[in-house]
């Protein structure tokens, strides 16, 4: 597995770094566990869209928008041992 | 039962054992109905193969030493303090732990490209295995809490829910939901309310349905 060019484009951006941090420090979030957390992050929707579509994290509806899950995938767990080792 | 088979028996239960704490570790999910998954079962599956490949050939070596000739030796020793205890404990022991360490060290490389880098291999493994755990786990917490959210609504009536709302989520938040509410009228105040309570206060929420229930 490698970091392509549009990865280093996404972690580049310190919000969606944070985003991703955090759901990787919990491992499983809700949508309010995650606003709760970074409050000061006013496009959350956007940045975990983005990070849904690079693959990092994977999200689980539900019938609230509010409890929808957030986790890591597989590559997200990949780009978090490769942070820990740098 | 020879020692060679005991030991490969208490290997596999050593996998499993082992398996099940690194990925509870990895996943932080303690729920063990969440680790029904293909994945994590393969993962177990490739750590139980290691681990019999290396207690086989731990048992290989010292069931086959003739200690005669090599009695003074540093393997001689070793068999020698070997049969001071059961020896199918210490082939599985020496098999999983010494697995353990090859998974560490070893990695092969050719031309620049690892081609036994057992670590990656595992790594990958136990990544494939955590994420599946995680989606699985996710839907099932998701699940929970619609099914908790139904018997709420079910069993108690529109007061109670917004008394149960209030005291548990907390006056600033009740007051929050239901001013958002009233924004938007197709909302279902009170199954809107149910699935915070279920998400927020889940075991709160069990408590008093059995209570509900018994009386």
């Amino acid at each position: 597995m490698s970091i392509n060019p549009i990865l280093y484009k996404i972690l580049a951006d310190h919000d969606n770094v944070e985003v991703l941090q955090k759901i990787l420090k919990s491992r499983i979030l809700s949508k309010k566990q995650l606003e709760n957390k970074i409050s000061e992050i006013k496009n959350l929707n956007e940045v975990l869209k983005k990070l849904e579509d690079a693959g990092l994290i994977q999200k689980k509806k539900a019938s609230i928008n509010d409890l929808t899950r957030y986790f890591p995938t597989e590559k997200g767990l990949y780009l978090e041992k490769l942070m820990k080792n740098e | 039962m020879n020692n060679t088979i005991l030991a490969l028996i208490v290997s596999i239960i050593l996998s499993g054992i082992l398996g099940i704490i690194q990925i509870a570790y990895d996943s932080k999910i303690y729920n063990i109905k969440g680790y029904l998954t293909l994945a994590f079962f393969i993962y177990l599956l490739i750590m139980t193969i290691g681990n019999i490949f290396v207690t086989l050939i731990t048992a290989s070596i010292f069931e086959n030493i003739d200690i005669s000739d090599i009695g003074n030796s540093s393997l001689g020793k070793i068999n020698t303090m070997l049969l001071q205890g059961p020896r199918w404990l210490w082939y599985s022991g020496i098999g999983v732990f010494g697995f353990q360490a090859l998974i560490q060290k070893v990695n092969i490389t050719i031309f620049d490209a690892g081609i036994l880098a057992i670590n990656e291999w595992i790594e990958k493994a136990k990544n494939s295995a955590t994420a599946s755990i995680l989606e699985r786990y996710a839907d099932i917490n998701i699940e929970n809490i619609r099914r908790l959210a139904n018997q709420l609504v079910d069993k108690f009536n529109i007061e109670e829910i917004h008394t149960l709302s209030s005291i548990h989520l907390g006056n600033d938040i009740y007051m929050e939901i239901t001013d958002q509410a009233k924004k938007n009228s197709n909302l279902n105040l009170e199954l809107y309310l149910a699935n915070i309570l279920a998400d927020e206060v889940p075991k709160v929420i069990k408590a008093e349905l059995k209570t509900k229930k018994n009386r």
